[in-house]
């Protein structure tokens, strides 16, 4: 079989997971993720497969939880930042002279910062929860969805089609649909896919640095970062399965991204 | 002198590009390899360089001089190339690298040939090739972009000639160019033949091209040699059907009386003539067997009904 | 060479602009968004009196326009303030700590392009085989990992288990080298002959370096191979063949030199990044640099730390990136100025 192929199907299989354990997890695991309990750090066996860790709380089910945050967060901003990048480059590509120029100066000097900054700016002031920290890791996505949109907006707003449009009174947001969207779909789903893969590293990122979804929600970088803590008693199990989920999901989305960029080419 | 024998190409996606194709081009000589795209004539060119895609199965034998070509390992082959045989491409605009200096594409030339010479001596030798492709000597610090298109295929021409090849590949050599710079390529082949006494291999699909500068002349179609003989034979009076259906095209020609009747659009493939299809001429036979190449009216044809 | 001039002339203008919108908008974002200093550093019990008196002090009490006035002709005068937390000036905090940075940006990234390229390369000539394939996966997959993930592995196997390296900090306090010349104690500890204390130093960057490496080898990686595999498609790259050139010659000079400029740029782009401040590697391995910093002094709502800081990178990005840009154009003879 063709190894792109494989590439493509591996990172479906692990999505897919990724979404049934977000939706299923609960079912999966006899435990609450947030509940104490006495067996602190018991290393991983039967009762507890990943073990538990300071609070004596189940990590295997902290991880299956922590599927929600990942995923809630990570589309909410690819979503955030879809459409904020979508719009300003509507207006800038439409209206074009100051404006564009304003924008399109704007955006570049955000496209300049590395997302993980910016989204700390924001955070550390909007304070956590997950619109915050949702809407924090978006603004990174603006300007590559702006310049997106954007640019196929001034190819074709000059094309006699386009015109044509107007002379049929063929309503706006039909020919934004048709000459602006569809024509991007190739592109912009491999685009997307490696945005939520990029979302999904930024949002454990805050959370191991404390700027992410408060305490005690199951967070893979906030227990990441707890497990961090007890690596010189050996509590490895503390710090691996959280770490490891992040990968997978991670990666899931990396080859899917990375198999549909290089096939549009 | 060169000389191709029983030549067969079968790309790794097991397309057979060209088979059982076989020609000789003496020293001085001009050799035309015509068809239209997709024949396989380039196909030929580049085995010959051995620059096909990995995996790309070449049967058959190359002569050059006596030297057997197809059998020598890579590291050989490369020692070949540039040196024994000097090739020209169809695009000169992205032959020659953008980002380095004319002056350095013929000294590496002379590095990977191991042309142990002093500097100036070499240098002489890059003003002689310049004089000879009618470029002024200062152009040789240009960047290729400085150059226009016609120029730059000139260049093409002096770094396929630097090392004196015994062959020189012409790959569509004027296709690209504006019908000033042609003119000026066209004098440059009949010039290089004289000066280089090189043998010459020019694939093209223009029979103007053809009629000015070859000597002989092979037409291909779907992989395999049609007819083949001297130029005049093929362009002036033609006997196979295809390549009477070629000339036929080109209205300078004007040869009366091809009796060429309407072609068929339908193609498809069958076990016998490739052509057969398409011919007015064919008979059961040519659409169950693969006619030989014969000799008959002074040249050599692959048609059943000529031969005959 | 005049049109290179204007160029530059251009490219300076427009990043004024750009790090004026950046500093103003970090600026009023500091101060729109909840979050207050004085509360961070009273621990919010102090007595209003107090408040009162600390936000004089700080400037904060006044209206924001002047504030903003304030803070501008402050770094015309090349003042960034001083801190709210050690009340030292900011420009010398960040000068104390931007060696520190700059030594891990450096050894990370040489580590990283060596890697990427050579990796890139050797894939991009064997498209589509298993061997490019593997190496693609093995790339995506470093990707994937979370930075500070990786860091935290490696101090687990390689200074907890294996006990190898240090798992924190810069070098042993009693190493520190006498004088500070470059700030780079890789440096600083060869040029005053202190060989233990620059094995000391080596031996603690090793792991930070490392798991930096990783995730910027991938994109060094990545853009490496789309590059030359499009480059070595062109008919250049087959006309070299054709003379006779050795292959390593066609590929490693001629493809790749036409491949470098956007290389080139992503690996300055990633550099520049990097100089603000590896901010998760330097939390995972206290490392004593820009980015934990900035994240000390956002926990203390350290307003001028925090202005400051993202001034000093953006300062940064923009020379950086305007470096890039010159060298670029004198490598490509073709490059054109509007």
């Amino acid at each position: 079989m063709n190894l792109k192929k494989i590439q493509l199907y591996i990172g479906i299989f692990i999505v897919a997971m990724l979404f049934f354990i977000a939706v299923f997890g609960p079912l999966l695991t006899p435990y609450d993720p947030i509940a104490i309990s006495n067996a602190t750090f018991s290393s991983p066996s039967l009762s507890h497969i990943f073990g538990t860790d300071a609070l004596g709380r189940d990590i295997f089910s902290r991880v299956l939880y922590g599927a929600r945050i990942s995923l809630l967060v990570s589309l909410l901003a690819v979503f955030i930042g879809v459409a904020l990048g979508t719009f300003l480059g509507l207006i800038a590509g439409f209206f074009g002279g100051k404006i564009d120029k304003f924008i399109v100066l704007l955006m570049d000097a955000m496209y300049a910062f590395p997302g993980l900054l910016l989204a700390i700016t924001f955070t550390a002031f909007l304070g956590q929860g997950i619109r915050n920290v949702a809407f924090a890791i978006a603004i990174a996505f603006v300007p590559t969805y702006f310049r997106l949109v954007r640019n196929q907006v001034l190819s074709i707003k000059n094309e006699p089609f386009v015109e044509a449009t107007k002379v049929f009174k063929v309503p706006l947001w039909k020919t934004v649909f048709i000459y602006v969207f569809l024509p991007v779909v190739p592109t912009l789903a491999g685009i997307l896919a490696l945005s939520i893969g990029d979302a999904i590293l930024t949002e454990a990122g805050l959370s191991y640095l404390g700027l992410g979804v408060p305490p005690p929600t199951p967070d893979w970088g906030a227990d990441l970062s707890t497990g961090q803590h007890y690596i010189l008693q050996d509590y490895w199990w503390c710090f691996l399965f959280p770490g490891i989920a992040i990968f997978l999901a991670v990666l899931g989305f990396a080859l899917i991204g990375d198999y549909l960029s290089e096939e549009k080419l | 002198m060169i000389k191709v024998d029983g030549l067969d190409i079968i790309y790794p996606n097991g397309f057979n590009a060209v088979s059982d194709i076989g020609f000789e081009i003496g020293k001085k000589e001009v050799f035309a390899l015509v068809g239209e795209s997709g024949c396989g004539k380039s196909t030929t060119a580049h085995a010959l360089i051995k620059l096909l895609p990995k995996g790309t199965e070449i049967k058959g034998s190359f002569m050059l001089g006596d030297k057997e070509i197809f059998s020598l390992k890579e590291k050989d082959t490369r020692g070949v190339r540039g040196k024994d045989i000097g090739m020209v491409f169809q695009d000169p605009l992205n032959a020659l690298n953008p980002l380095v200096k004319i002056k350095e594409h013929f000294f590496e030339i002379f590095v990977a040939h191991k042309v142990k010479e002093k500097r100036e001596k070499l240098l002489e030798r890059i003003k002689f090739l310049f004089d000879f492709i009618d470029l002024p000597f200062e152009r040789v610090d240009a960047y290729p972009f400085e150059l226009s298109g016609g120029q730059r295929q000139r260049v093409m021409f002096a770094l396929a000639l630097v090392m004196n090849p015994s062959l020189l590949i012409l790959d569509e050599p004027t296709t690209a160019l504006d019908v000033l710079a042609q003119k000026k390529v066209l004098g440059l082949i009949r010039r290089a033949k004289e000066e280089f006494s090189s043998a010459t291999l020019l694939i093209t699909h223009d029979m103007g091209v053809v009629n000015e500068v070859a000597d002989k002349v092979a037409v291909m179609y779907k992989g395999r040699i049609m007819e083949m003989g001297r130029k005049d034979q093929i362009l002036y009076s033609p006997v196979h059907p295809y390549t009477k259906l070629l000339i036929s095209c080109v209205p300078k020609f004007n040869v009366k009386d091809l009796s060429i009747p309407e072609i068929p659009i339908d193609d498809y493939d069958v076990d016998g003539c490739s052509f057969a299809p398409r011919c007015h001429l064919a008979k059961d036979r040519c659409f169950a067997e693969k006619p030989e190449s014969k000799f008959k009216h002074g040249r050599r044809v692959a048609c059943f009904e000529i031969q005959n | 060479m005049k049109g290179l001039l204007k160029y530059i002339g251009y490219r300076l203008l427009s990043s004024v602009v750009m790090v004026f919108i950046m500093v103003t908008l970090v600026f009023f974002l500091l101060r729109v968004l909840p979050g207050d200093p004085v509360q961070a550093l009273t621990g919010g019990k102090a007595p209003p009196e107090v408040v009162r008196q600390l936000k004089e002090q700080l400037g904060l009490n006044l209206p924001i326009y002047k504030q903003y006035f304030r803070f501008f002709s402050d770094i015309f005068h090349g003042n960034l303030g001083n801190s709210i937390v050690t009340g030292e000036s900011v420009k010398s905090e960040l000068l104390e700590r931007f060696p520190a940075t700059l030594e891990l940006a450096l050894v990370s990234v040489i580590l990283a392009a060596g890697g990427g390229i050579i990796l890139g390369i050797e894939s991009a000539k064997r498209e589509g085989t298993l061997f490019d394939f593997i190496a693609k996966l093995v790339a995506l997959s470093f990707y994937a990992i979370p930075i500070f993930f990786v860091g935290i592995v490696m101090q687990y196997i390689f200074g907890v288990k294996l006990g190898w390296f240090p798992i924190s900090g810069r070098i042993d306090p009693l190493n520190e080298p006498d004088k500070v010349i470059s700030g780079l104690y890789l440096l600083d500890t060869l040029l005053t002959r202190n060989f233990e204390g620059f094995v000391d130093a080596l031996k603690h960057i090793v792991l930070p370096a490392f798991s930096l490496a990783l995730v910027l080898f991938s994109v060094i990686y990545r853009i490496t191979r789309g590059n030359m595999i499009l480059q070595l498609k062109k008919e250049y790259v087959k006309a070299a063949r054709a003379r006779g050139l050795k292959e390593r010659k066609v590929v490693y000079y001629h493809a790749f030199k036409n491949a470098f400029i956007p290389i080139f740029t992503l690996i300055g782009l990633q550099f520049a990044s990097l100089l603000g401040g590896a901010i998760l590697t330097e939390n995972v391995f206290s490392w004593p640099g820009l980015g934990s910093y900035l994240i000390d002094r956002i926990g203390y709502r350290d307003f001028p730390a925090i202005q400051g800081a993202i001034l000093f990178y953006a300062v940064i990005v923009v020379f950086i990136s305007i470096g890039i840009d010159i060298i670029c154009a004198l490598i490509n003879p073709k490059i054109k100025y509007e």
